[in-house]
């Protein structure tokens, strides 16, 4: 049973899965070489890391055809490391990334993505096409004209080419007939070749030479930890579009350990920390891929062209670079959330255009990410914390009900408190509690207080309709037992 | 006449007149099956997943979409059936008309011009050039 799912995982659509594997491999070159460059490394290291997180994915992850490189998000949150401390530390600290994202999935973090808002979600992405564009800013804005004319062809071609075919990947088009060009007219840019060296040779096994104590580990850990939870919170989102565009569902836990597996294989093989990728899992499985396989094939014919075309790769100009990389952004950006802007809760919004600026103002994916969450919490506690207290006369004439609806807990007890005036004259009071929640000793004691003043003023007060869990907390953290003078419940 | 018809939906008024098409051709002869299909376009699923927040409010989502063209079928009382998938829009309508030896598709043309036509590609042209049974382009007049 087992080995025949497998078995269909890997072998159910093998000429799909090999073709889109080598359309997957021809995208993912020149995006594994700009992201290199964002993280401040050598190409090699961007392309090591899309090799090895492919191979190692494709079998040990949890969502078959998703593909998993280098990517954008994950090289913006290693800059820093990269320039204060170099590349030995950052493949430890890519084995650390996956070593954390191990233990995430096995501790199953998969159920906690659902408390991270959509619109936390979408200012992720949205903040993540930025910040690649404003990496690119310094290679083409204010160089030379020759610059933005390269750009600009690069560009045309990508947009302009997919009305000719759609069966060849447009941004490689762009960036061969760019190079071409350039080769033979020796136009005046700057090349791969200027950045970094392209080494024809398959990744070796190597242990990162850094001294193991606890300051390598203080360096190593923050940015380790904020890439584990971003590369999975990619990694998840991109299973779910995956999910959703092949009917099919997958196993979440499964993947994040995957994730884990391959960063950790990926650090002591010389490759940054990489995750899932949404624009070339979309290629994947446009291009018919479906299978393990289609991940397997893009990573080795990945390998396979840099060790024949590996001469050739230096030559690529940097303004191609930069236009495939604008295509990325237009791509990765969410445009539909600008018309839904005006559309959605107004918090909603103001929760996703937050995570945005904090995101950009730190150049970290991670705590932009957690101020939204925090934030989108503080709205959430303050929607639900309107309790709404309704007076009426009950039986006799000296009998006064109150009927509380709402949720009773610390944020809404102020509110509950002053719903009350204590002028009333009645004898009886009766306090309703069908359509409220009981949930903290903050409403507990503002019950209690309540009940008290009520008291004080000669009346006796009843309490009715309170729900099981609420009667329960009352028992336990009520301070003044004998202020509950009739606790009946209908 | 027509024994089979599939009428692509985007859930658009212009499908929306198509499938009112598809309703009185098939009230016409009694056993006229008619198959809805709509075409998830891959491009939206990023954004369709991003806007959802779970997998089961996204397929409400799209289902409330269709109602309307799920009360019409109902109210006329023919025989029919709703399919949603994800592909591309033109090659996925051929392949299931294909599939499901269809002899009519209904499809209403977007009015596009001829700018439009090229950058995002009229889906009705491509399914008259390509389809192999008879194609109905049901026109918008507004």
């Amino acid at each position: 049973m087992a080995t025949a799912k497998l078995n269909k995982q890997w072998f159910g659509n093998v000429r799909g899965d090999i073709l889109s594997g080598i359309v997957v491999a021809l995208a993912l070159i020149p995006e594994a070489i700009a992201f290199s460059i964002i993280a401040g490394v050598d190409p090699m290291v961007g392309l090591y890391a899309s090799f090895s997180m492919a191979v190692v994915i494709a079998i040990v992850g949890g969502r078959p055809a998703m593909i998993s490189a280098a990517t954008g998000a994950m090289a913006l949150l290693m800059v820093t490391l990269v320039k204060d401390y170099g590349l030995q530390y950052l493949f430890a600290t890519t084995i650390l990334t996956g070593v954390l994202q191990l233990l995430f999935g096995v501790l199953g973090i998969a159920r906690f993505m659902k408390f991270i808002p959509r619109s936390v979600m979408i200012g992720f992405v949205n903040s993540l096409a930025i910040l690649i564009f404003m990496a690119q800013v310094p290679h083409f804005i204010g160089i030379n004209t020759t610059t933005y004319i390269v750009v600009g062809v690069t560009l045309a071609i990508i947009y302009l080419f997919p009305l000719i075919t759609k069966a060849v990947p447009a941004p490689l088009v762009a960036i061969l007939a760019v190079t071409i060009i350039s080769l033979f007219l020796h136009i005046d840019v700057r090349t791969v070749g200027d950045l970094g060296e392209i080494k024809q040779a398959l990744p070796t096994f190597l242990l990162p030479n850094i001294p193991l104590n606890l300051e390598t580990l203080q360096i190593i850990f923050p940015t380790a930890l904020a890439l584990s939870i971003v590369g999975l919170l990619e990694s998840l989102l991109t299973a779910s579009i995956v999910d959703d565009m092949t009917d099919t569902d997958s196993n979440k836990n499964k993947e994040a350990r995957g994730q884990g597996i391959a960063n950790i294989v990926t650090g002591f093989f010389g490759g940054m920390a990489g995750c899932a990728m949404i624009g070339q899992s979309v290629i994947n499985v446009k291009s018919g891929g479906r299978g393990r396989l289609s991940t397997l094939v893009a990573g080795i014919f990945l390998m396979f062209l840099i060790l024949v075309l590996g001469d050739w790769v230096v030559k690529i100009p940097m303004p191609a670079l930069v236009g495939v990389m604008i295509m990325v952004c237009i791509g990765t950006f969410d445009w539909s959330s600008l018309r839904s802007l005006t559309r959605v809760p107004l918090s909603d919004s103001v929760v996703m255009v937050v995570t945005v600026i904090a995101v950009v103002a730190t150049h970290n994916l991670s705590i932009g990410v957690f101020i939204g969450i925090l934030l989108s919490a503080i709205f959430f506690v303050a929607k639900i914390s309107k309790v709404k207290v309704e007076k009426s006369t009950g039986t006799t004439a000296d009998h006064t009900r109150y009927t509380i609806s709402g949720q009773l807990f610390f944020a809404s007890v102020t509110d509950f408190t002053n719903s009350f005036s204590f002028e009333n004259k009645s004898k009886h009071i009766t306090l309703n509690f069908t359509n409220t929640h009981v949930w903290d000793d903050s409403a507990v004691a503002a019950i209690d207080k309540i009940v008290l003043k009520f008291k004080e003023k000669g009346s006796s007060v009843t309490l009715e309709g309170l729900n099981k869990d609420s009667q329960a907390l009352m028992h336990k953290l009520t301070t003044n037992d004998s202020a509950h003078v009739n606790v009946s419940n209908h | 006449m027509y024994k089979k018809i599939v009428v692509a939906i985007d859930g658009s008024d212009h499908s929306f007149l198509a499938a009112e098409h598809a309703i009185q051709l098939a009230k016409l002869q009694p056993g006229t099956h008619v198959e809805g299909i709509q075409v998830l376009d891959y491009e939206k699923t990023k954004a369709d997943v991003l806007h959802s927040s779970d997998p089961i409010q996204l397929q409400s989502k799209r289902d409330e979409k269709l109602q309307r063209f799920r009360d019409a079928f109902e109210a006329a009382s023919i025989q029919y059936k709703l399919i949603m998938k994800h592909g591309e829009p033109a090659p996925m309508i051929l392949e299931h008309a294909r599939d499901t030896r269809a002899d009519l598709i209904i499809i209403g043309s977007r009015g596009l011009n001829p700018l439009q036509e090229i950058v995002m590609g009229s889906v009705s042209s491509r399914v008259a050039k390509r389809a192999k049974c008879s194609v109905m382009i049901v026109k918008y007049l507004p």
